[in-house]
């Protein structure tokens, strides 16, 4: 469970997020949407402690945020940042490992080499497991650090039951975790994460694709320029209006018989008409 | 799953993985013994050599492992002068690579060296200023004894890393790239008022600033050895607990955090460790640079990039490259000395350049 309430944070006398109030509960995904410099990454930062606000309420699993060590909430809190810079030469599973550094002081035990085992087979990259990170693709690579929070926050006795849920809440923080990804592998990673709320675990992910919000999303928040638009069940906050809203773009829906999902289409009306009048002058 | 698979899972994992950390063992194991032979035979080299087999025998002896007659002028020799001189060598080396390791890590960057954040320019500065401007009633005051140029130096370096922190610190926290930038700009004042001073001195001064500069193990002695050995004690004790926590870092700060490295006590109990190793050597042995720069790279290189079998390694690294390179000091333009800086240099860059190229096909 998380709450938000009345969230402000600015800096350098700039409003970066004003009034944030909503409350999400686990065993979902919530995607945050919007435009470039909303305010999305902002959010998630304040959300995992990165960032303190300076007004306003932030619990997790019923407690203040800001009564968590560090260390308590490495322990059910994990962050995929948008962009992973590693100073030294490690190898891909010792990386993986390294999600595990909140669970063990010294030495990993078998529990944690069996839980590494699994996320590397979980996000496919179970192959390159001897590889150093740098010599990866950028793809490969992010499917590397996803493996890492997932290892984070896997209980082991989630490796073999399937009905198995943690008794402690966890946190899953993605911020653009398919940017740069192929097809196939954005649906492999968010269908991965989805399983992962299927464990219970609280997932939030800031995409842009408006398609995949609709196909894996369980809520949608809409943010523009630090304020909410919208916030709810997907495909009731996924409407026209709401994105023209936040983006100002024309969409079209559609839906097909045979997806429970409808599907969005940009038309660009509102361009094709300012380039119209740029190229005239 | 049922629990024999699970039961086969876990076995599988336990006999795979288990193979990294005998390897680590296998590769400590390995320096280690090296390290011994090394020193042993570095012991008994000299302007009057003995032999591997005396040196052992000598050793034996004095720990009472044995029992018989000696050369008596070779015991001498080898407990009074060549001993305290090889260990000091152990022990600065050591806190030199391992330091140098951590300095790395913290500023996540493998070209950072402990001399970033001013530590032996400012021990350098305090040291040079006692030369010039004879400062002779420091060493006369019964306290400090022997010790007082060792102690000014030590104090210039716990100065310059405090100062370097202060300066970098943005909202009450110490940034990294703040800290590279502070330290850049210390050096430089403190390197100005050395220059001035080296200006100032006379012919004999310029001497002694000259050999401290490049450094020696010449001074060492049991009391001056006792010294460095309750003030390393520290640093190579703690630093390579720190490994787990350096390794996170190197994903950034951020992440670090996201992991629950306490990002700022770390950085703190680094900077301290670092300044009290680094401060110790410098003011016991003077600056010998390239020891911290290089012997983590090709440490690295010979382990990987795990700091918590990088940290370790580099002492020993470091133990071995600088008792190889006092070797070299004191017996190639035997009976004079040349300065020890000079050895690891000319001795340790070509080298660092083969791997370099070797590495890179």
């Amino acid at each position: 469970m998380i709450e938000v309430q009345n969230i402000n944070y600015s800096i350098n006398k700039r409003q970066l997020l004003s009034q944030v109030s909503f409350n999400f509960s686990g065993g979902k995904l919530l995607a945050i949407m919007g435009a470039n410099g909303a305010g999305k990454s902002t959010l998630l930062k304040v959300l995992s402690k990165e960032l303190p606000y300076q007004e306003g309420k932030v619990r997790l699993a019923y407690r203040n945020l800001n009564t968590y060590r560090s260390d308590e909430l490495a322990q059910i809190r994990a962050v995929l940042a948008q962009q992973n810079t590693l100073a030294f030469e490690f190898k891909v599973d010792d990386l993986v490992m390294m999600g595990r550094y909140p669970h063990f002081t010294s030495r990993p035990n078998a529990q944690d080499r069996a839980i590494v085992e699994y996320c590397l087979n979980q996000t496919g990259i179970a192959h390159l497991a001897n590889r150093t990170v740098h010599t990866l693709s950028g793809g490969e690579q992010q499917r590397v650090y996803l493996a890492k929070v997932m290892a984070q926050l896997l209980d082991y006795e989630s490796l073999f039951d399937k009905n198995y849920r943690s008794e402690q809440p966890k946190y899953l923080f993605l911020d653009e975790p398919v940017t740069g990804l192929d097809l196939f592998h954005q649906q492999q990673l968010l269908t991965t994460v989805k399983e992962l709320t299927h464990k219970g675990f609280c997932v939030v992910a800031i995409l842009h694709d408006l398609n995949l919000a609709m196909q894996f999303a369980d809520s949608v928040l809409l943010l523009k320029k630090g304020k909410i638009v919208d916030y709810g069940v997907t495909q009731k906050v996924l409407q026209p209006d709401a994105i023209h809203e936040t983006f100002g773009i024309q969409v079209k829906l559609f839906q097909d018989s045979q997806l429970d999902y409808p599907f969005i289409i940009p038309f660009q009306e509102n361009i094709y008409h300012k380039t119209a009048r740029i190229c005239q002058v | 799953m049922n629990n024999s698979a699970e039961a086969r899972f876990v076995d599988t994992l336990l006999t795979s993985k288990t193979s990294s950390f005998t390897k680590n063992g296998l590769i400590l194991l390995g320096l280690t013994l090296v390290l011994i032979t090394v020193s042993l035979w570095a012991a008994g080299l000299g302007a009057v050599a003995i032999s591997f087999r005396d040196v052992c025998y000598i050793l034996g002896q004095k720990l009472g492992l044995v029992s018989g007659a000696v050369d008596d002028q070779a015991s001498v020799i080898l407990t009074v002068i060549r001993l305290p001189r090889v260990l000091m060598g152990i022990l600065i080396g050591a806190v030199l690579g391992m330091t140098g390791a951590s300095i790395q890590g913290l500023f996540r960057n493998p070209l950072a060296d402990p001399g970033l954040i001013g530590i032996s320019s400012g021990a350098s500065l305090f040291a040079v200023s006692m030369i010039v401007l004879e400062l002779h009633w420091l060493s006369e005051w019964q306290m400090l004894g022997l010790f007082g140029m060792s102690i000014m130096s030590f104090i210039g370096a716990c100065l310059t890393a405090f100062g370097v922190y202060q300066l970098s610190k943005v909202e009450g926290k110490a940034s990294v790239s703040n800290m590279l930038l502070a330290g850049i700009a210390i050096n430089a004042l403190c390197g100005a008022i050395t220059g001035l001073l080296t200006y100032l001195a006379n012919d004999a001064q310029l001497r002694s600033i000259q050999f401290w500069g490049l450094g020696s193990l010449g001074g060492a002695t049991w009391e001056t050895l006792q010294v460095g050995a309750i003030g390393c004690f520290l640093p190579l004790v703690a630093i390579p607990r720190l490994g787990k926590s350096l390794n996170a870092f190197a994903l950034g700060e951020g992440q670090a955090q996201h992991l629950g490295i306490n990002a700022k006590r770390l950085k703190i109990q680094l900077i301290l460790l670092t300044t009290l190793g680094v401060g110790i050597s410098v003011a016991l042995c003077g600056t010998i640079g390239f020891v911290g720069l290089v012997i983590p790279h090709i440490t690295r290189m010979l382990v990987g990039s795990d700091h918590r079998i990088v940290l370790p390694a580099s002492a020993l690294m470091g133990a071995i490259l600088l008792t190889l390179a006092d070797l070299i000091s004191r017996t190639i333009v035997a009976p004079a000395e040349l300065p020890i800086g000079i050895v690891t240099a000319i001795v340790g860059t070509p080298s660092f350049i083969a791997i370099l190229i070797k590495n890179r096909r």
